[in-house]
């Protein structure tokens, strides 16, 4: 990771780290989630071919770590995955007001 | 459905932007539409290559990213420039766009500090492959590994790897392999760049292919017309009969094959 990614800690979302410590079947579910947009339920199961319980309790430790919402106003239970933001990084938010003095005394 | 192929490297310098816009203006004359999208915030620079002038670009990518515009907006038709590079020696019969990124250096300071919607620069990539009607969008990245990654690697059909044969290279390019990897990527692609010409370079394919299970696509030695070159043009347009051009094709030709 390069030094301008290191971030201040608001991280909902998924962001690369938070990715990389993912379990492996977290990290499978959220591959597959990342490519789609809403995804219903009875999709994941196919594609994951486990049973239901078992892909609940996945997407629930996925939505605990904010990298998974349930989507609203759907016919059936669905979800979608989220990415992060690139965060606010507060060593180039220096540079930037160092920089904005200097164009703005020129 | 548009193919996204992502172009890395662990390194800067490695030959990412000319090796993107050379594959662009390659598929481009096979007939293609292509987009080329410079997500290299920090040090954007493949705009040179394309021969567009920031100065004179109304709307870029940050512009987007701070939601002042549409997508569309900072896509440039560079198919008649490109066509003027190549002059009589063919007809390019497809298309490029290319959707560069600020080089301002306040607004790259900007973005940097005040972040941006990772979200918004995928639905960014969809709108722009639907608007454009794209065949292929190519993207060029800043080397490394960061935030964009997961979905410049993550949203693409093919990862393309650079690497030089250097050890700096050889480590850092690992850890970009499994990244790729995790991320389920599904196809992957090495190219070996800046190679010198007297190595011999099937057993270095072979050895990298061991190290990193993961396929050649090419290996292209160093080439003194694109250091004299400098990024002044697209090499495989200036020299279509170059030996360096047959094997820019071939790495075309493959991501079509795909
Ligand atoms: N095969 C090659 N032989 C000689 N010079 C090369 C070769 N590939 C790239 N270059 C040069 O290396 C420099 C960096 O290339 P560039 O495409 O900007 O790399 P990156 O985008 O990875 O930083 C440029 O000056 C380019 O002309
Ligand atoms: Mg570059």
């Amino acid at each position: 990771m390069t030094p301008d990614n290191r971030c201040d800690s608001s991280t909902k979302g998924l962001s690369l780290a938070g990715f990389l410590n993912l379990s492996e079947k977290q990290r499978k579910l959220a591959n597959w989630m990342r490519r789609q947009s809403i995804c219903k339920l009875r999709q994941i199961k196919t594609e994951m071919g486990e049973e239901e319980d078992q892909i609940v309790k996945i997407l629930e430790e996925l939505v605990q770590l904010g990298i998974v919402e349930i989507a609203q106003d759907e016919d059936e239970p669905s979800y979608k995955l989220i990415l992060a933001s690139r965060r606010k990084n507060f060593q180039s938010q220096q540079l930037r007001e160092k920089l904005e003095k200097k164009i703005s005394s020129n | 459905m548009t193919k996204i192929i992502s172009i890395h490297s662990f390194r800067g310098g490695t030959g990412k932007s000319n090796l993107t816009a050379n594959v662009a203006a390659l598929l481009s004359l096979n007939g293609q539409r292509v987009g080329v999208i410079d997500t290299d915030i920090q040090s954007p620079g493949i705009h040179v290559l394309f021969g567009l002038e920031e100065g004179k670009l109304p709307y870029t990518l940050n512009d987007y990213l701070w939601g002042k515009c549409d997508i569309e907006k900072t896509a440039y038709d560079c198919t008649e420039t490109l066509q003027k590079e190549l002059g009589e020696k063919g007809k390019i019969e497809g298309k490029v766009y290319l959707i560069p990124s600020s080089i301002k250096v306040n607004e790259i300071a900007q973005i940097l500090s005040e972040g941006y919607d990772v979200e918004l620069l995928n639905q960014g990539f969809q709108q722009l492959n639907k608007e454009l009607k794209l065949d292929y969008l190519l993207i060029d990245t800043h080397p490394g590994l960061n935030e964009e990654t997961i979905i410049s690697i993550g949203l693409s059909d093919v990862t393309v790897i650079i690497l030089r044969p250097d050890y700096q290279d050889y480590q850092g390019t690992a850890v970009t392999v499994e990244v790729a990897k995790e991320l389920d990527v599904p196809k992957l692609m090495l190219v070996v760049n800046k190679v010198l010409p007297d190595l011999d370079f099937d057993a270095l394919k072979e050895n990298v292919e061991l190290t990193y299970n993961a396929s050649v696509t090419a290996i292209l030695p160093i080439c003194n017309e694109m250091i004299r070159l400098a990024s002044q043009g697209i090499f495989s347009l200036r020299y279509p009969d170059h030996p360096f051009t047959k094997e820019l094709e071939k790495i075309a030709l493959s991501l079509q094959g795909e």
